[in-house]
């Protein structure tokens, strides 16, 4: 009891006001996190809306096994996985070697107008991109396909309809878009590096490269690192608008990822009715790798590097 | 850095690698204005490369007369101002007390919202949930779910903590102000380099948001300017890549239209782009100071 009292007394009732304020935020996670998250128990239920949540009957691990054994599983890991394994060998260095050019260069007017005109597509949407894919890409006026006609003489190409391009497509997309981005990320870790070291080496006969390898990636491996290990924790995961987009029945081969699906299935019901509880499964499934896959290469991190989230 | 005598090649090189790099991120926005303003059967006939041929604005007027654009362009736009003021407000007084170290709970309210990053219940019971609310198809459905971030809030209570000395809450408290004093007289004067990172951010986010809309607006009148453009998506790709000649009973708009559509949709973030270059980079520093 006296606990109680000596608790309202001296840390509620002088805090009351923070706590006062800090109260819409946490009914915001209790309702659009911490609910959804009870909501898993779903996917154990042949979920019906006219029973609710509680009234419908438990069927254990029957979607789960349901989607193992159909036709799709394997084909919306694998999508997922090479997406996000695609993405990263070519859109992880890239941004990298952008910044260590930028960083190169001596004409700070020059550096700035790069910058600014390369940030400018971060703050476009995915329909605006989409739709510049689109113009691209046309079959009778795009200027892929005209370059294709006129230079090369070659026949048009179909590339939204043919799923072997799906993958070139979205990675160069969503390269396009972040480059900018990215590389001010990395540019502002430069700016934390000491000049003293840079000048120092600069006595010691350090060459441009050398100065480049011993000084400038080591003091960007931190930023690296934690980049690394959140993108590791989306290995399962991939976003979804540009695809959705883009995608029909006859790239689903390479386009259709579990996001996707999920949607699909589970929401939009495109192919038959949705089913609330599947899509469920699938999606905490993907919650649960990802939980799984971000640990896991943040305890590595730590061992091989003194870099982690945590 | 360089210094004399070392070898200049590398440095022409780097000039004009990076060159081409700008280049091929610009060209998209130039080519898709040459289509927009070239003559509609100069760009179905494949002229158009890089300039535009023989000067029309047909496509124009044909954008602006679509009361369709219009309408999605005010809802983006009222949106975006109610959406930015709800959830700037919802995110600092949120952020403020997790900065405070007397707040009590403090640590159990960080793991909560940190352990969001890492784990969700996944789309369909997050949809359910919003259905349950009520707010499919309102004008609340593109403003209260996904108001929080917990990305945000980490960034925000690290820089109260940064820049707001704790003597001055000190000084205040013993002035006898209380704390909603403090965070209104104090803390929100203090803070406006972030508050305008953020205003931006969130305004950006709203504005762009396509997925929101497309699963909680059925109604057409309420889509925002990203379910037009995605239709017009659609559509093109059912025109030229899957051979559909109408769109439900629509007739497809043709290539110089689709791109005049693409930037008027662009001119309002070519309007803020040179505050959010200001301010992004600022946001990005912030928040690369580790929390």
């Amino acid at each position: 009891m006296i606990n109680v009292k000596y608790w309202w007394n001296r840390r509620f009732w002088p805090n009351r006001y923070l706590l006062l304020m800090f109260l819409p935020g946490l009914l915001y996670f209790i309702i659009f996190s911490y609910i959804p998250m009870g909501g898993i128990i779903i996917a154990f239920k042949n979920y019906s809306p006219w029973l609710g949540i509680f009234e419908s009957p438990w069927v254990g691990l029957k979607h789960f096994y349901d989607f193992f054994s159909g036709p799709y599983a394997w084909r919306l890991i694998r999508n997922t996985l090479l997406l996000n394994i695609y993405g990263l060998i070519f859109g992880f260095p890239i941004p990298i070697i952008f910044a260590l050019l930028l960083n190169e260069l001596n004409s700070e007017i020059y550096k700035r107008f790069i910058q600014t005109v390369t940030y400018f597509p971060f703050f476009l949407s995915m329909p605006i991109i989409a739709g510049l894919i689109v113009q691209f890409l046309s079959p009778s006026s795009g200027i892929i396909n005209i370059i294709l006609n006129k230079w090369f003489g070659r026949e048009s190409v179909y590339f939204l309809t043919k799923p072997e391009y799906f993958r070139s497509i979205y990675i160069t997309a969503n390269i396009w878009k972040n480059l900018g981005y990215s590389a001010i990320i990395y540019l502002a870790a430069l700016t934390s590096i000491d000049p003293t070291l840079y000048e120092a080496a600069i006595i010691d006969g350090a060459n441009r490269w050398q100065r480049v390898r011993f000084i400038t990636l080591p003091g960007l491996t931190p930023t690296i690192t934690i980049l690394l290990i959140l993108s590791m924790g989306h290995i399962l995961s991939v976003g979804i608008d540009l695809i959705l987009l883009l995608y029909n029945p006859m790239t689903y081969e390479t386009a259709d990822v579990i996001g996707t699906f999920v949607y699909r299935r589970g929401i939009a019901g495109i192919d038959g009715a949705p089913n609330l509880s599947l899509g469920t499964a699938v999606g905490l499934f993907q919650s649960v790798v990802g939980l799984i896959t971000i640990m896991l290469t943040n305890s590595i991190a730590r061992r091989i590097s003194e870099t982690s989230l945590w | 850095m360089r210094i004399k005598g070392e070898s200049r090649i590398f440095d022409y090189f780097n000039i004009f690698l990076l060159g081409i790099i700008t280049f091929i991120v610009v060209y998209p926005f130039i080519y898709t204005v040459s289509v927009s303003v070239s003559h509609p059967s100069a760009v179905t006939k494949g002229e158009v490369m890089l300039f535009p041929v023989g000067l029309n604005f047909s496509a124009y007027k044909k954008v602006i007369e679509s009361p369709r654009i219009w309408r999605s362009y005010w809802n983006s736009t009222v949106y975006t101002s109610i959406g930015t003021v709800v959830r700037l407000f919802l995110l600092l007084i949120t952020s403020y007390p997790l900065s405070r170290p007397n707040f009590p709970g403090r640590n159990l309210f960080t793991f909560l919202i940190t352990f969001t990053m890492l784990f969700s219940g996944g789309l369909v019971p997050y949809f359910l949930v919003v259905r349950a609310l009520g707010l499919l198809n309102t004008l609340w459905a593109m403003v209260i779910p996904g108001a929080l971030s917990a990305w945000n809030i980490i960034i925000v209570r690290t820089f109260f903590q940064s820049t707001i000395h704790p003597s001055l809450i000190e000084s205040a408290q013993i002035d006898g102000a209380n704390d909603l004093q403090i965070l209104f007289r104090i803390v929100f004067p203090l803070s406006t380099p972030i508050i305008a990172v953020m205003s931006l951010f969130i305004a950006i986010g709203i504005w762009n948001d396509y997925f929101t809309p497309l699963i909680f607006l059925t109604d057409d009148t309420k889509f925002p300017l990203t379910i037009i453009l995605r239709d017009i998506v659609v559509m093109a790709i059912g025109k030229e890549f899957l051979g559909l000649r109408e769109y439900g009973a629509i007739p497809i708009p043709s290539q110089s239209v689709q791109a005049a559509t693409l930037i008027i949709s662009m001119i309002p973030v070519l309007i803020a782009y040179p505050f959010i270059q200001r301010y992004f980079i600022k946001g990005i520093m912030i928040g690369a100071i580790k929390g």
